[in-house]
C-alpha cells in the first residue's frame, strides 16, 4: 500500500478475501498486522489550493459586443500578511482583465472579490473562441499562502460577425394534423395515432404541433398572416406581443403586424384552452437587433441556444374534440418540441450538447395546461427571465437545478456545460416522466458535454 | 439525535394543561426523526420494505436505511423518509449502497436501485442514473462539494423514478459549512447567517395505486394523490401535527423544504390569529441567493429545495408552519399538512 503526497488525505480500501480451509470451526479470529510504514523524505506540504477559492471556473461567456462576465475569488481563512494573486488572460484579443493582481490583506481577507473579464471585438467571422484566465501562484510573506495556485477559469468569447437575418413575412395556416404515437417522435402505450390540429406554412401540408418557430429581431417589423383552413372558428394571439378578439371563421384570415421591443420567447396560438390543447400553439423567438449572441441587448452572452416548446396532451381530448369536457383533463403525454423522452434525447435541436465550458441559452415556453417542474442533472444553472420579466443584474439570477415552468408561461435559463458526461433533464413529477405510463418518455432530454 | 436539544428546551407552559403536555410529549416521541449520518465518515445504506397506514389503508413503502445500529433510520428500524445524510464542505462522501436481491424490488427491466444525489451536480459515474450507466445491483458513491453547496439537497432512487420515488426511496441531504477543523457549523449557507435550530421537511405525496403497479403500467399515466406528507406524516390538523419543534424566543430557525412530491405545493407560517408571518428565503436548490428575500409564502415544486429562516418573536408563543399541496392544472388545494413551532 502506497500513500503519496497527493493522496495522503484519501482513504484507501484494503480488500480482504475469504479463504477456504478444511477446519469446521464456524468462527475464527485472526490478526491483521500493519507493518511499519517506510517513508521517503518529504518536503513540507505545499499550501493547499483550496485555501483560495475561485468560482465559477467554467461556463463563463463574454462576447465581441463587449459583454463582460465575472468570477469571484476569496480566501477561506485569514492570512497573517498581504496575499497578492497575479492573473492573466491567455488571449487578450478575445478577453481582457480590468486588473492584473488580486490583493487580500489580513483585514479585508473575508470579503470575496469579483474579477471582471471583458469580451474583445474584432472584424473577423472567427467563431466562438475559448480562452483561459490563468490564476498564478499567490505571493505572500505568509508562507502558508505563498505559492498557493488556485484553479484557472475557462471562458468563451462569442463571435458577432455572423448574424443571420430572419424572414419578416410569415403565413400560418390553421389545419388538421396527426400526432403519431410511435418510436420515431412520441413513445408510449396506446393508440398508434391521434387526430390533432396544427399550424403549417404550406396550405397543402398537415399542420404541426408545435407550429414552426418564428424568428424575429428587436425593433424590426414582423408580419404574420393567419389563415383558418380548419372547419371550425379560431382565434390567434401572442401573449406579450399581440392580442386580438377577432374570430376567424373557416377560410378567414387575420394580419398580425408587430414590432417586438424585448428579446425573449413568446407563445403564439389559439387562446381557447381546447383549441390550444389540440395542438394550436407555437413560439416566436425575438433576438437582439445587433445579432449578438446575448439573451437581450447588453444582456448575458451565450455560445449556443435551444428553444423548448413544452406541452401536455390528454388523448381523450384529441379523440373527441371539439366535444370535450373542459373540467376533466388527465394528460397522459408530456412533450418537448413535439416529442417525448427517447425521441427528444436524439434531437440535436433539443439536447444540450456541446463542449465543456460552453453556456447554452435555453428559452422555454409552456403551452400546456400543467405546470412542468424541470430538473437538470450535472450543474446548477441561472434563471435569467420568467414570463418576460428579466433579471437585469445577472448576479441576482438564482442558481438552481429545477425550474417550475408554469402552465402558459415562459422562461429563459443559462445552462453551463460544467462537466463532461451524459446527464438527463426531466420533469420531476410522477406521471409526467412517462408517455402514457411508459417510463422516461415524458418531457425529458439529455445534457451531453464533451471535453 | 438532532432534535433532542430542542426538545429538552421544552418547558411546560402555564397555558397548556398537564394532559395536553402528556399528549404533546407522546407526539414528540412519535415524530422523532432518524439521526443524522455524516457521510464524510462513510456509510452503508440498504433498502427495506415497510408498511404504513394512512386513512385506514395499509401501503407498502421501500425505504433507504443505514446498516448498523438500531436507532430510527437504521435497517433494524427503517423509517420513511430515509435517514438524514450530511456532508461537510471539502470532505469526501463515501456511501455504499447494498441492494437486497430478493425483496423490495421490481421485476426487470426496472429491478434494483441506485442513489441519485439531487442538486449536488455529481459526475456521471456517481449520478445514479441507470440509463447513463449506473449499476442497479449496488454501488459505491464518492464525491465532494465546495462551499456553494452549503444548504438543503436531497437523495433518491433513479430507477424507474415514477415508481421508486413514489415508493418512498428518498431522504434529505444537507451540506454543512465547516470550520478549519472540519466541524459542522450552523450556517444557512457559506458565509451566511447562523441558525439556532434546524428543521428539515421532506415533502411527498402518495398515490396508493403506484405502490402495487409495476413496469410500464397504464397506472403510471395518471396520478391521483390521496395522502400528503411531511417527513412521512400526514399532519391532518394542528392537534395532530406532522412535525413539532420547540425552540426559544428570539432564536432563529432554519427550515429546509425538500420537494419530493408530485404536485404543486406552497409553504407559509401562520400565527395564532391566522396572520401570515415574514420569513427569509436564503437558498434555492442549495445555492445561496445573492440577495435573500423576505416573503410570506413560497412555492415548492417537485424537485425543488428552498431553505428559509425565521426569527422567532421575543415573547413566548406558538407559530404554525404549513404546507398546502396543490393541483398542477390550477393550483387549487388538495390538502394542508400542519405543524407546530413553539418557543419558550
Ligand atoms: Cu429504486
Ligand atoms: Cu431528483
Amino acid at each position: 500500500m502506497t500513500m503519496e503526497q497527493t493522496n495522503l488525505l484519501q482513504f484507501q480500501r484494503i480488500a480482504i478475501r475469504r479463504a477456504t480451509d478444511a477446519l469446521r470451526a464456524s468462527l475464527l479470529f485472526w490478526p491483521l498486522i500493519l507493518l511499519n510504514a517506510c517513508t521517503s523524505p518529504l518536503p513540507p506540504p505545499p499550501p493547499l489550493e483550496k485555501d483560495i477559492s475561485v468560482t465559477p471556473t467554467t461556463g463563463l461567456v463574454t462576447s465581441e459586443n463587449g459583454a463582460s462576465t465575472f468570477f469571484t475569488v476569496s480566501l477561506r481563512r485569514q492570512p497573517t500578511d498581504d496575499v497578492s494573486i497575479p492573473i492573466q488572460s491567455t488571449n487578450e484579443a478575445e478577453g481582457r482583465l480590468t486588473k492584473e493582481t488580486i490583493s487580500f490583506s489580513p483585514d479585508n481577507w473575508s470579503i470575496p472579490q469579483r474579477i471582471a473579464v471583458v469580451g474583445v471585438d474584432d472584424n473577423i467571422a472567427d467563431g466562438d473562441i475559448r480562452y483561459t484566465i490563468t490564476v498564478l501562484p499567490a505571493v505572500s510573506a505568509d508562507n502558508s499562502f505563498n505559492g498557493a495556485d488556485a484553479t484557472d477559469v475557462i471562458l468563451t468569447n462569442i463571435d458577432n460577425e455572423s448574424a443571420p437575418q430572419p424572414v419578416t413575412n410569415h403565413v400560418l395556416y390553421i389545419t388538421t394534423g396527426v400526432i403519431e404515437i410511435s418510436a420515431s417522435k412520441i413513445s408510449g402505450n396506446g393508440v398508434a395515432s391521434l387526430p390533432s390540429w396544427g399550424y403549417s406554412t404550406d396550405p397543402t401540408e398537415a399542420g404541426t404541433s408545435p407550429g414552426p418557430i418564428i424568428d424575429a429581431l428587436v425593433g424590426r417589423p414582423l408580419t404574420i398572416r393567419v389563415v383558418n383552413r380548419h372547419n371550425i372558428a379560431h382565434q390567434f394571439d401572442i401573449p406579450g406581443l399581440f392580442t386580438s378578439t377577432q374570430t376567424l371563421l373557416p377560410n378567414e384570415s387575420l394580419q398580425v403586424e408587430i414590432t417586438p421591443t424585448e428579446a425573449g420567447i413568446y407563445r403564439y396560438g389559439d387562446p381557447d384552452v381546447v383549441n390550444r390543447s389540440l395542438g394550436l400553439f407555437g413560439a416566436i423567438v425575438v433576438r437582439p437587433a445587433n445579432g449578438s449572441k446575448t439573451a437581450w441587448n447588453n444582456g448575458p452572452a451565450y455560445s449556443q441556444e435551444r428553444n423548448w416548446v413544452i406541452a401536455d396532451l390528454d388523448e381523450t381530448w384529441n379523440r373527441n374534440a371539439p366535444a370535450v369536457n373542459v373540467s376533466r383533463y388527465n394528460p397522459n403525454y408530456f412533450l418537448i418540441n413535439g416529442q417525448n423522452g427517447f425521441s427528444a434525447k436524439e434531437d440535436t435541436a433539443t439536447t444540450l450538447k456541446g463542449s465543456v465550458g460552453e453556456t447554452i441559452l435555453v428559452r422555454i415556453a409552456n403551452a400546456g395546461q400543467y405546470d412542468q417542474s424541470l430538473h437538470f442533472h450535472a450543474s446548477h444553472f441561472k434563471i435569467i427571465s420568467q414570463n418576460g420579466i428579466k433579471v437585469r443584474d445577472i448576479r441576482e439570477a438564482p442558481s438552481v437545478t429545477t425550474i417550475n415552468v408554469k402552465r402558459a408561461s415562459t422562461a429563459m435559463i443559462l445552462f453551463p456545460l460544467a462537466q463532461p458526461g451524459i446527464y438527463p433533464v426531466h420533469v420531476h413529477t410522477a406521471q409526467m416522466e412517462t408517455g402514457n405510463g411508459v417510463y422516461l418518455n415524458g418531457t425529458a432530454t439529455f445534457i451531453i458535454a464533451e471535453e | 439525535m438532532k432534535y433532542s436539544t430542542a426538545i429538552l428546551k421544552n418547558k411546560p407552559s402555564n397555558t397548556i394543561s398537564r394532559l395536553q403536555n402528556i399528549v404533546l410529549f407522546c407526539l414528540l416521541v412519535v415524530s422523532m426523526q432518524a439521526s443524522a449520518v455524516d457521510v464524510g465518515k462513510g456509510i452503508t445504506l440498504s433498502v427495506r420494505q415497510i408498511n404504513k397506514t394512512f386513512g385506514g389503508e395499509t401501503i407498502a413503502f421501500w425505504v433507504y436505511c443505514s446498516i448498523g445500529g438500531t436507532g430510527p433510520g437504521s435497517c433494524a428500524n427503517p423509517q420513511l423518509p430515509g435517514p438524514l445524510l450530511e456532508l461537510g464542505v471539502g470532505a469526501q462522501a463515501n456511501i455504499t449502497l447494498k441492494v437486497p436481491m430478493m425483496m423490495a424490488s421490481e421485476p426487470p427491466p426496472y429491478h434494483g436501485h441506485t442513489i441519485h444525489f439531487h442538486g449536488l451536480d455529481v459526475s456521471q459515474s456517481e449520478d445514479g442514473v441507470p440509463e447513463t450507466g449506473a449499476s442497479v445491483f449496488g454501488d459505491q458513491y464518492t464525491f465532494s462539494v465546495d462551499s456553494r453547496y452549503v444548504g438543503g439537497h436531497k437523495y433518491h432512487c433513479h430507477v424507474h423514478t415514477v415508481k421508486h420515488l413514489e415508493m418512498g426511496m428518498y431522504g434529505a441531504f444537507v451540506v454543512r459549512d465547516v470550520d478549519q477543523q472540519g466541524n459542522f457549523l450552523k450556517n444557512i449557507n457559506a458565509g451566511g447567517p447562523a441558525y439556532d435550530d434546524e428543521w428539515n421537511w421532506v415533502l411527498s405525496t402518495v398515490d396508493p395505486s403506484y405502490h402495487t403497479a409495476v413496469g410500464d403500467s397504464l397506472v403510471f399515466a395518471s396520478y391521483t394523490p390521496r395522502y400528503f406528507l411531511v417527513n412521512g406524516k400526514e399532519g391532518l390538523s394542528r392537534s395532530s401535527p406532522a412535525e413539532t419543534l420547540t425552540s426559544r424566543v428570539n432564536s432563529t430557525v432554519a427550515i429546509r423544504l425538500m420537494g419530493l412530491h408530485s404536485t404543486n405545493a406552497t409553504f407559509q407560517i401562520l400565527n395564532t390569529e391566522g396572520t401570515t408571518q415574514d420569513f427569509v428565503l436564503h437558498n434555492m436548490d442549495g445555492f445561496a441567493l445573492n440577495t435573500p428575500k423576505t416573503l410570506t409564502q413560497i412555492e415548492v415544486s417537485p424537485g425543488q429545495t428552498k431553505d428559509i429562516m425565521i426569527t422567532l418573536p421575543v415573547n413566548p408563543g406558538t407559530l404554525y408552519p404549513e404546507v398546502t399541496y396543490r393541483r398542477l392544472r390550477d393550483d387549487s388545494s388538495y390538502s394542508t399538512v400542519y405543524s407546530i413551532l413553539t418557543f419558550n
